[in-house]
């Protein structure tokens, strides 16, 4: 699906991606944890384009294509998504009107006409039951006076929408409670297939419990210091990360 | 007194000489009012520079330093186009203006049948006497901007609309008007609109230039709404490069009625709009909204002042703009709350989005406020565009430029969702979109083959 080699980036000329690799294979779901500041997030914007970080050095791949040569709209529409941290609100856009757009894109990418009226609202309707969305939020601005929780459902609805073969959650789970933690827990297993692929970061193992990865890796200081079987979240809960960075 | 500067004392003189050619082409009405107001267009100093504090941002002395013809004879009644020309409205009942003169058409009959009033304003100081005396000049009398003056000597003739008691009508009522000149021309147009009890009525005002020529338009709309009127005034003004658009809207509101005006600024190379609201009576509610996109080197001032006289009333006031280029704009917005206005509710926000590091926004809020039980809020922010935003729709497979559109169309929304007429609704957004992505906006299917420089 994915594979990361020797990735160096850079933002305002500092360097927060020191030479990581990483490859996701499809199928397959790996969690990114480490202290706060390591580059997770840097990573997950990296990979999906942000201009604001300049890449020095390395390769990514996807589904055997240069990754980094794709602007960031056509790298979504290649399947991957990314669920952002910090979801930005979007006051005058709606919801409906948004997904629609990105929607069709995703569809003429494929040669494919956008769908009807009633076809959409379909998809709409089944994709929100998956992830229990209340009507209220999809009928305002793009993430317009959501709560951070909302918000963090709102990037797994999209998700839902989109179908991508790769997805990036960056702390999705942070500021969900338990209820909305099983509910977006449930909605991500839900979309799991053999032929896609999720990379969960986090910082909890809770989350873990409910998603269960199939590799743990600890970023620190810009490169994966360690990776290992879904036992490693257990372990780093336990001892923290001091161990893995002296 | 004393003297008049150069370009102001021309146009002084030019009065004195032409005034009996500007009378003989008039009714003896409209000619009443031209001494005074030319003598008040000298006592207020002419035309004012950006020393005046309220013209701080737009040199009106400069704009008149040009050397416009002035059309004193609206010779040729015939309409200078086929009537395919880019109409914003389709089904709305249209009025044709030249060079501000109104010339009668079919629609008119319709318009007649329900009673309303549409004629030209010496038709009108002449058959509807006892109105034309009861409201024209009634507010632009009181102004002390002295381009109003100006109008008011000048002005020959304009359009007079009159929507009796109880009138509602289903369509709006559009006017357009095409500049035509085979040179450069200062037009001094001038609209009476009164709208009467429980009446209901939507304006739609438009102009056109036809030809690649430098126009200055400077126009006085007078607009009454009596008790329980609803008035709908919407200005569109999309001209082009050599355009300088001068517009004085005076709205003047009685007992439980509610006026909505909506300027929208597309394309001129200058556009000063001066607004006044008076809030007369209890129980008014009165929007004042504003659109403006300016480019290149255009320059867009919008100078505003909502009078509560009466208690009880409530005003809301939101002009947005977006600038590129090296783009010059202001807002000035007073609100002006008089003594005896108590339970007044005035709010007013002015947003900036400036795109271009060369374009330049001002703003400035200015409350008057003299009664003490009042709730007011200004609040005026000058910003860039959200790149975050922008990134992550792009994020989810929109590409650049679209999320850029959706960004602008997103900005100008609070504005746009507030116009009530869906075709202009959705021709504005467009042409919001054209103007961003740097094509054309003026009508394409007049001949207006003029190329912006
Ligand atoms: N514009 C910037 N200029 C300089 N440094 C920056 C800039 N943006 C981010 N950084 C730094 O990059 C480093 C990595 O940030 P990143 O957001 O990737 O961390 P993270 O691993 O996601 O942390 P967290 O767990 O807190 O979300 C941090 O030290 C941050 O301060
Ligand atoms: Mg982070």
């Amino acid at each position: 699906m994915i594979k990361i080699t020797d990735l160096h980036a850079e933002i305002d000329g500092k360097e927060i991606l020191k030479g990581l690799s990483l490859e996701v294979k499809a199928g397959e779901v790996h969690a990114i944890m480490g202290p706060n500041g390591a580059g997770k997030s840097t990573l997950a914007n990296v990979l999906s384009g942000n201009e604001a970080y300049e890449v020095t050095k390395g390769e990514v791949l996807f589904e055997g294509k240069d990754l980094l040569d794709l602007s960031v709209e056509d790298r979504a529409k290649e399947g991957l998504f990314l669920g952002f941290q910090y979801p930005v609100e979007i006051p005058g856009v709606s919801m409906i009107n948004f997904l629609k757009i990105a929607h069709a894109e995703h569809r003429k990418y494929r040669g494919l006409e956008p769908l009807s009226a009633s076809e959409f609202l379909k998809l709409l309707k089944e994709k929100k039951a998956l992830v229990e969305i209340d009507s209220k939020l999809t009928n305002r601005s793009v993430n317009e006076g959501f709560s951070g929780g909302e918000k963090k459902k709102n990037e797994i609805f999209q998700m839902a929408m989109l179908d991508p073969k790769l997805a990036i959650l960056d702390e999705t789970d942070s500021g969900l409670d338990i209820d909305a933690l099983r509910i977006v827990a449930g909605g991500v297993n839900k979309l799991r297939r053999k032929d896609n692929a999720t990379i969960i970061i986090t910082h909890y193992q809770r989350l873990l419990e409910h998603i269960v990865p199939d590799f743990v890796h600890v970023l620190a200081d810009g490169k994966i210091v360690k990776s290992g079987p879904k036992e490693l979240a257990l372990e780093l809960e336990e001892k923290g990360y001091d161990w893995l960075t002296r | 007194m004393t003297q008049l500067a150069a370009n102001s004392q021309e146009y002084y003189d030019l009065f004195r000489e032409v005034k009996s050619l500007i009378d003989e082409n008039s009714s003896n009405k409209l000619n009443q009012y031209r001494e005074e107001a030319i003598e008040k267009f000298k006592s207020l100093g002419g035309f004012p520079t950006t020393k005046v504090e309220d013209y701080k941002y737009t040199n009106i002395d400069s704009i008149f330093g040009y050397d416009y013809g002035i059309d004193l004879k609206n010779l040729s009644s015939k309409l200078p186009f086929k009537n395919e020309c880019d109409i914003p409205v389709k089904d709305a009942y249209t009025l044709y203006l030249r060079n501000g003169y109104f010339i009668p058409n079919e629609d008119l009959t319709e318009l007649e049948k329900k009673g309303i009033i549409v004629c030209t304003l010496q038709e009108a100081s002449l058959k509807h006497e006892d109105l034309f005396t009861k409201y024209y000049n009634k507010k632009a009398g009181e102004s002390d901007h002295s381009i109003v003056a100006l109008n008011t000597a000048f002005a020959e003739d304009g359009l007079f609309i009159f929507v009796p008691e109880k009138t509602e009508l289903d369509k709006p009522i559009q006017l357009l008007n095409f500049l035509h000149a085979t040179s450069d021309l200062l037009i001094n147009a001038r609209h009476l609109f009164i709208v009467e009890s429980q009446a209901k009525v939507q304006f739609l005002d438009c102009t056109h230039a036809l030809d690649c020529r430098k126009f200055l338009t400077n126009t006085v709309v007078e607009l009454f709404a009596e008790k329980n009127a609803k008035a709908e005034y919407y200005n569109l003004q999309n001209q082009f490069d050599k355009s300088t658009i001068l517009l004085n809207l005076f709205v003047g509101q009685k007992r439980d009625s509610e006026v909505i005006t909506t300027i929208l600024s597309l394309h001129a190379e200058k556009i000063r709009n001066n607004v006044a609201v008076d809030l007369e009576d209890e129980n008014c509610d009165n929007h004042t909204y504003g659109l403006y996109l300016a480019g290149a080197k255009e320059h867009v001032d919008n100078f505003t002042a909502i009078n509560h006289i009466a208690p009880h009333c409530n005003s809301w006031e939101h002009f947005k703009g977006i600038l590129n280029g090296k783009a010059t704009t202001a807002f000035c917005g007073r609100i002006h709350v008089y003594k005896d206005a108590q339970k007044t509710e005035a709010y007013q926000t002015n947003n900036n989005l400036v795109l271009s590091n060369n374009a330049k926004a001002n703003t400035k809020p200015q409350l008057i406020i003299e009664a003490d039980d009042v709730s007011c809020s200004h609040g005026a922010t000058v910003g860039q565009l959200d790149e975050e935003a922008i990134y992550y729709l792009q994020t989810r497979g929109i590409p650049y430029n679209e999320a850029y559109r959706l960004m602008m169309t997103a900005f100008m929304n609070e504005v746009t969702e507030k116009i009530q007429i869906p075709e202009l609704k959705e021709r504005i957004e467009k042409l919001i979109t054209n103007k961003m992505l740097g094509k054309i906006t003026y009508c394409e299917a007049c001949n207006n083959k003029c190329v912006d420089q």
